[in-house]
């Protein structure tokens, strides 16, 4: 199972499996089974049972026993639409290195939310690839995984590490030189783009730069200096050209200074870093505690580039959790990062970064296991789970009785399984000390809730049913509308809505997304249109700032922000939805007749009264500022391609064209590209 | 046309420059929940465009030198009910969620610098137009 190290929890890598479970595609070879509804016998054949008959856990041989399909009818016709396939995404044994979108992976359990995680793998230093799963963890997810952790308060020791570091000559700084040459320049652009008179001070500070910069390139002997001398001088001569008489280039023609960069040289440097001390033993993972951050990585030509430890502060706090074997996991919990004063949209994220190289993918997913999280793809009745908890966000119907009843009927079920593989394994207790007796209650209970849920499943179905106006479970199921398995959209999965909204539903309207023109091209470069934090982990953008985006704070940034229309929008350069039942069929968007800065939880500034996840008042959404966040992000070559993209010009046309075509996209919507293209 | 509102003008010339570009002023914005109590604030750039029922703005995310203008997105201030009054501009919704636009601290000058710079000298001249409209919704 390879989760490494000696803490007991790391047995629950799903180990505590009574039956072998083999998928077709050898997936899960090593996997346990959980789930209860489905084996595979020795023959490779599909085998339902019931769960409560089944316990596949390490309970003693001769009190195992198992019935074969047909207990649960509900499940029998689910199966068979389910074909043998157990696994729902495989893991790929090779990542593709540089993917700006990573790899979309359903991950068992209930632990995820969107039961999935994303496998990324940047292009790294000397060719060596480094790979990082990315998820985020539900509430429970969170606090079985604090329940791996030591607390944060190990000691930490100090080691002395080489590093490169790049900054300014001390020339430059002491002089002031950039600082002039910026503060003249800007003047000059600022009364340019203004048509007004430049003031007589800002022609003398030129003046008194060019002399000091002649002075010292007169007296410096360093090569460096030398340089930067030359590049500001270039500075001053663009803006002498400006304000020299009879100069009649437009500001928007060429007229503006180009941006002067404070010019940097790069050098060894040995720096002290605080690791927690290696040789201290607690109980549980060694953890520290620091500031929140990001993955400083990179997107150039398309490519993800991460150097495998530069990171980029953020507001919050975040665990670094030593998974050995060069294995490090990242955390921001909820109970150290309030709503309000940390950024809400990387709350409850999990990163797992792997050591340099390749093939490293199935070991990512088996180190969650170490997190006390559910490490293995995701099967059928897993996935009918994840399914269902994203209807009742999407459907809102987290408070109906019918379904407050089935989760505390749920909860009560794991308390019984929990019961019966206590009388089973009891005896597995005696002699077990204190803390060996806290790791087998822990066990126990992890166990207990994989045995229970396809009950749970069960019963869920149920709640959901009654909620939705079916009369039965059954009738739920077999609503054509009713698909349990998600969708890969880019890198992530969404899943769809059971009840979906329908093409009247959103008669004349239409969703918009205004893009910058000069940048329609890079967008479908990337091939989507990406949540800020999706563009942080491809390495669009790293804003080295602490301070950041409202729509981080809010919890907005993990999606992206359409709005609802009449018609197509306004003009300008867009994308356009015309069937918003298209991209509104799935179950992880929500929405504001009006901004709320995408506010998705409560306490943190701005008022989530009126948020609405029901597509019929998101179709009644009038207000020129309203908001639709969905989640992730939206596949602009796949299934969420637009209607159609405005572009700003015809030589703007041609070169996307030219773009999708070099790509060999020929079709977006199910359309020839040159009748979406306008 | 019709005259702008008071609220308006007033918005307008706290989100400019001030008399001169090499000793910038500015405004900020902040925002309070429903009991009354300051939560965060943001610095603004620097346009503001009225349209049917709310004004666009642009919140300024990040310190700098560089800023990712995806972040930075515009917002619509609901205008329902605006009151400006002693150098601020008072933004409340229809839930009782209050917004209020003043001058910026001198802490926050440094961004407001930083801003200028990169809007006047780093981004062609087309998105620095495109700042000033206020109609996009990513860059």
């Amino acid at each position: 199972m390879g989760s490494g190290g000696s803490k007991s929890h790391q047995a629950f890598a799903i180990a505590p499996a009574a039956v072998a479970t083999p998928s077709k595609a050898g997936n899960v070879a090593d996997g346990p089974a959980p789930d209860v509804d489905y084996f595979v016998d020795d023959d490779d054949n599909i085998i339902t049972a019931t769960p409560s008959t089944v316990h596949p856990y390490p309970v003693d041989e001769d009190t195992s026993t198992s019935s074969v399909a047909g207990a649960d009818p509900q499940v029998a016709a689910v199966v068979a639409d389910w074909d043998s396939d157990r696994v729902l995404t495989p893991i790929p044994d090779e990542l593709v290195a540089g993917a700006p979108l990573g790899a979309g992976i359903a991950v068992g359990g209930a632990d995820l939310e969107d039961g999935s995680v994303t496998l990324m793998s940047y292009n790294g230093p000397n060719g060596e690839p480094r790979e990082v799963l990315l998820c985020k963890l539900t509430p429970d997810g969170e606090d079985k995984l604090l329940d791996a952790l030591t607390p944060p308060d190990a000691p930490l020791v100090a080691v002395d590490v080489e590093t490169t570091v790049t900054g300014r000559l001390p020339l430059d700084e002491t002089n002031k030189l950039h600082e002039q040459l910026a503060r003249v320049a800007k003047s000059i652009n600022h009364h340019n783009s203004n048509n007004t008179d430049i003031p007589e001070h800002t022609i003398e500070r030129l003046a008194e730069l060019h002399k000091q910069l002649d002075e010292l390139k007169a007296t410096t002997t360093a090569a460096d200096d030398a340089q930067m001398i030359d590049t500001y001088l270039a500075g001053v001569a663009a803006c002498e050209e400006r304000t020299a008489a009879g100069y009649s280039v437009g500001y928007a023609e060429g007229g503006k200074i180009d941006m002067i960069h404070p010019h940097e040289h790069t050098g060894p440097a040995t720096i002290t870093k605080m690791v927690p001390d290696p040789t201290w033993q607690g109980d549980g993972l060694v953890t520290s505690k620091r500031t929140a951050s990001r993955i400083a990585a990179k997107l150039s030509n398309g490519e993800a580039t991460w150097d495998g430890h530069s990171r980029n502060d953020t507001s919050g706090t975040e665990l670094a959790v030593d998974l050995g074997d060069g294995y490090q996991a990242i955390y921001r919990p909820s109970t150290l990062n309030a709503a309000g004063s940390s950024n809400a949209s990387q709350h409850h994220t999990l990163e797992i970064v792997a050591p340099a190289g390749a093939g490293n993918s199935h070991e990512l997913v088996e180190r969650l296991g170490q997190l006390n999280i559910v490490n293995r793809p995701m099967n059928r009745t897993e996935a009918e789970y994840s399914y269902l908890a994203r209807n009742i966000y999407a459907h809102e119907i987290e408070q109906h009785p019918a379904v407050v009843a089935a989760r505390a009927s749920a909860v009560g079920l794991e308390d019984a399984h929990e019961h019966q593989l206590l009388i089973e394994r009891g005896h597995q207790a005696a002699g077990l000390d204190d803390t060996q007796l806290a790791s087998f209650a822990r066990q126990l209970r992890l166990d207990a809730e994989a045995s229970a849920l396809s009950d749970k499943v069960r019963i869920m179905r149920g709640g959901v049913a009654s909620a939705l106006g079916y009369k039965t479970a059954d009738a739920l199921t077999s609503d054509p509308t009713y698909k349990p398995t998600p969708n890969p959209t880019g890198g992530w999965l969404n899943w769809s809505r059971v009840k979906p909204p329908t093409t009247s539903t959103f008669k004349g309207r239409s969703l918009t997304h205004r893009v910058t023109s000069g940048n329609l091209e890079e967008i479908f470069a990337s091939g989507a249109l990406a949540s800020t934090e999706r563009r942080r982990a491809m390495g669009i953008f790293s804003n080295k700032g602490m301070s950041e985006a409202a729509d981080q704070r809010t919890g907005g940034a993990r999606g992206v922000f359409l709005r609802m229309s009449s018609g197509t929008g306004t003009g300008g350069c867009r994308l356009v939805w015309d069937d918003p039942e298209r991209i509104l069929s799935r179950t992880d968007w929500y929405g504001y007749n009006g901004d709320h800065f995408g506010a998705a939880v409560a306490g943190t500034g701005h008022s989530i009264k009126g948020q609405t996840r029901n597509p019929t008042k998101a179709a009644g959404f009038t207000a020129s500022n309203n908001e639709i966040i969905v989640a992730n992000g939206l596949d602009l070559l796949g299934a969420d391609a637009p209607s159609r993209v405005y572009c700003s010009s015809k030589t703007q046309r041609a070169a996307v064209l030219q773009q999708l075509t070099a790509a060999g996209v020929t079709h977006l919507a199910g359309r020839p590209i040159d009748k979406v293209i306008t | 046309m019709s005259a702008q509102p008071d609220w308006l003008q007033q918005l307008q010339q706290l989100l400019a420059f001030g008399v001169d570009i090499d000793d910038p002023v500015g405004a900020r914005l902040d925002f309070y929940d429903l009991d009354g109590h300051h939560q965060h604030h943001a610095v603004l750039a620097r346009h503001a465009r009225l349209d049917v029922d709310c004004v666009w703005i642009r919140l300024i995310a990040g310190t700098g030198p560089s800023f990712d203008l995806h972040e930075c997105r515009r917002r619509g201030l609901p205008i329902s009910n605006v009151t400006a009054a002693a150098g601020q501009v008072r933004f409340e919704t229809a839930d009782g969620h209050v917004t209020v636009a003043a001058a910026t601290d001198p802490d926050d000058l440094e961004i407001l610098r930083a801003w200028d710079e990169f809007v006047l000298l780093e981004l062609p001249a087309s998105d620095e137009h495109a700042i000033a409209q206020l109609v996009d919704d990513s860059w």
